[in-house]
């Protein structure tokens, strides 16, 4: 049973991304990006993002696809869109503003494509979650020795941990 | 023996080696029949083949690994406990916990490779053993010859005087063109110190990792075309008690020029040297050879292990080189520094010297000298382990140097990222990569995401170190 706020946010940032505990939070894990997103969450959502641990907790025994359910469906738009700005943390390194994700999902959407959000920190960029869900990697930056380009990536699975 | 440092023993040894060949030579000479005769009429004899020489081990197994555990207390024993094959560690194996048996396995490293390379332990300034190991210079030669066997005597420049027995500073850095001598990775600058002189710099690498590129002709451009690959230098292994293998290991040194009116020896590990500034057409800059003494001011060790393939990457300086961030800003600075004036209020921080950097002309023309701060400070866990190592070595130069810290692969099989997940993620040496210092990916210094891009002269990745690049052609 996961009981820490630490083991509750990753617990949830799972069942949201789909990408494995082991991988967002590493047993060895110098890069510690889980704490900067931790951090930053309860600093611009607070009370919202304690509410929205405090429904994971409530029902983190279920399958993924019921607590997804209850989180984006049943628990009312402050809770919708702060899990789906959880979501863009993770796979964009960056922080959109729950309020404004709600405007993009209204009858009268901004003119803007994309809402405005903030990169939260190189560390942030480069460990989204995007690249690796792509088996690719940030623009500007890669670990892959050269000549990896003409190589074939390794598998989904080894980029976002979990079964086959 | 230190052979680097003793030519002439050297050339006396190859004169011994010689002489019964000689008088074999004159032996035959001497009972060879003279004139016209019988001789003249006998078949000659059919000469015997020369015996294939086997090439020596290219990482034998020796029988005295340290494997000191990090939990034992601290003390005087340390000295003598030799270098460790690979890394050992205790329970619990976390972060902070795995940090600290990597930093102290560096320090074990450093006693071990800094102790008197004549024997004996850490402790007097004398030549160290790792010294003794092989400059890059004499591996990759021009039009890729073969090096000379291990142990020989530097090639001598020309310029340089002769029957002088001093080791050269010669033209080495990360990057090999003509100013490397003084010139830090990726060209980012010289580093000018409180005196107006440039810092200069070597590689070398231990026997084992000399024989690998030996035995596999990787110092050459033509042999690594013909090596299969992939390039896997020898690891440091334990395999029973003390008993396994060494491994490569690269030792890169930073020496500031020393002016012995105004600056005490005695808080340096000191070399007599010859340095040597090759010539150069752009920018115009004359071969020049000269004595001096030089201090040691930083010493990045390099060890490729069985647990850390993408190698462990410790990292010491003299513990008056700059101070940190944290210092100038809460205004608790010494009174003196080896690369930062704390008398100067509007010197630019960690900017490269104005151009043109001619390291001839010295001191720096107009007065100037780097102003360096450390912008990552040592963990506590780091301050406290110096201190305790440096406290087994009272009166000693090396209390005068400290571990910034060592970088290691948390994840070393891992399948998408090939460094590893190096912790901590970025590391720098403020008098090696003084102006790469930070935390920004790709910018800032990391030494495995930098050597994790190394390739040799065919592109191939080089195994995380760049000295491969420096072959040359046979052609």
């Amino acid at each position: 049973m996961s009981d820490t706020p630490m083991d509750l946010f990753v617990g949830l940032s799972s069942v949201l991304t789909g990408v494995d505990k082991s991988m967002l939070a590493p047993p060895l894990d110098p890069i510690n990006i889980k704490q900067t997103y931790f951090d930053y969450a309860q600093n611009k959502a607070g009370a919202t993002f304690q509410q929205l641990l405090s429904i994971y907790q409530a029902n983190q025994t279920l399958p993924p696809a019921q607590i997804g359910d209850i989180i984006l469906n049943q628990s009312g738009d402050d809770i919708r869109y702060l899990a789906r700005t959880v979501m863009l943390m993770w796979y964009l390194g960056s922080w959109y503003d729950p309020a404004e994700l709600k405007k993009y999902n209204s009858s009268k959407p901004p003119t803007d494509p994309v809402p405005a959000a903030a990169v939260i920190s190189s560390a942030a960029y480069t460990s989204g979650w995007s690249w690796n869900v792509a088996q690719a990697h940030p623009m500007g930056y890669s670990n892959f020795t050269y000549g990896y380009w003409s190589k074939l990536p390794p598998t989904l699975q080894d980029f976002i941990g979990g079964g086959s | 023996m230190k052979s680097r440092f003793l030519p002439a023993m050297a050339i006396f040894c190859v004169l011994a080696l010689l002489v019964p060949v000689l008088g074999g030579l004159q032996k035959q000479q001497s009972t060879a029949p003279t004139g016209a005769g019988p001789a003249q009429t006998q078949p000659r004899p059919t000469p015997k083949p020369v015996p294939k020489q086997t090439p020596p081990p290219i990482n034998p197994v020796v029988n005295n690994c340290n494997i000191t555990p990090p939990n034992v207390p601290i003390d005087s024993s340390l000295l003598a406990s030799g270098l460790p094959c690979t890394l050992t560690a205790v329970p619990p194996f976390d972060l902070d916990n795995l940090q600290h048996a990597f930093d102290f396995n560096s320090w074990l490293t450093f006693l071990s490779l800094n102790a008197p390379a004549s024997g004996g332990v850490i402790g007097k300034d004398a030549p160290t053993v790792w010294q003794n190991w092989a400059e890059v210079e004499d591996v990759f030669l021009p039009h890729g010859q073969t090096p000379r066997p291990w142990g020989s005597p530097p090639i001598r420049p020309a310029v340089c005087p002769k029957g002088v027995n001093m080791p050269i500073l010669r033209m080495v850095g990360k990057t090999p063109n003509v100013l490397s001598t003084v010139i830090q990775p990726f060209n980012t600058g010289p580093l000018i110190d409180q005196n107006g002189q440039y810092v200069h710099y070597e590689i070398v690498i231990n026997k084992p990792m000399f024989e690998y590129i030996v035995q596999n002709h990787l110092y050459s451009q033509e042999g690594q075309n013909a090596f299969a690959g992939p390039t896997e230098f020898p690891e440091g292994t334990l395999t029973q008690g003390t008993t396994g293998t060494i491994g490569a290991i690269v030792v890169k040194a930073s020496w500031k020029v020393l002016n012995l009116k105004t600056e005490k020896a005695s808080d340096f590990h000191t070399v007599k040297v010859l340095i040597y500034i090759p010539p150069s057409e752009n920018p115009k800059i004359a071969e020049k050879c000269y004595a001096a003494t030089v201090g040691l001011v930083g010493l990045h060790i390099v060890h490729r292990t069985q647990g850390e393939p993408q190698w462990i990457w410790a990292t010491f300086e003299h513990i008056d080189n700059d101070p940190s961030q944290a210092a100038v800003d809460s205004h608790q600075l010494q009174a003196h520094y080896n690369f930062f004036n704390p008398k100067c209020t509007d010197c630019a921080v960690n900017h490269q010297p104005p151009r043109p950097w001619n390291p001839n002309i010295v001191p720096f023309p107009k007065g100037y000298t780097s102003q360096i701060v450390r912008l990552t400070d040592l963990t506590d866990e780091a301050k406290k382990l110096n201190s305790a190592f440096q406290g087994i070595l009272p009166n000693t130069v090396w209390q005068h140097y400290m571990m910034i810290s060592t970088q290691w692969p948390t994840d070393a099989q891992s399948k998408i990222d090939p460094n590893g997940v190096p912790a901590p993620t970025f590391l720098g040496n403020s008098t090696l990569e003084t102006y790469i210092q930070g935390t920004v990916p790709q910018s800032s210094s990391s030494c495995m995401a930098c050597h994790g891009n190394a390739t040799d002269t065919t592109g191939r990745p080089s195994n995380f170190t760049y000295v491969l690049e420096r072959a040359q052609s046979t052609k």
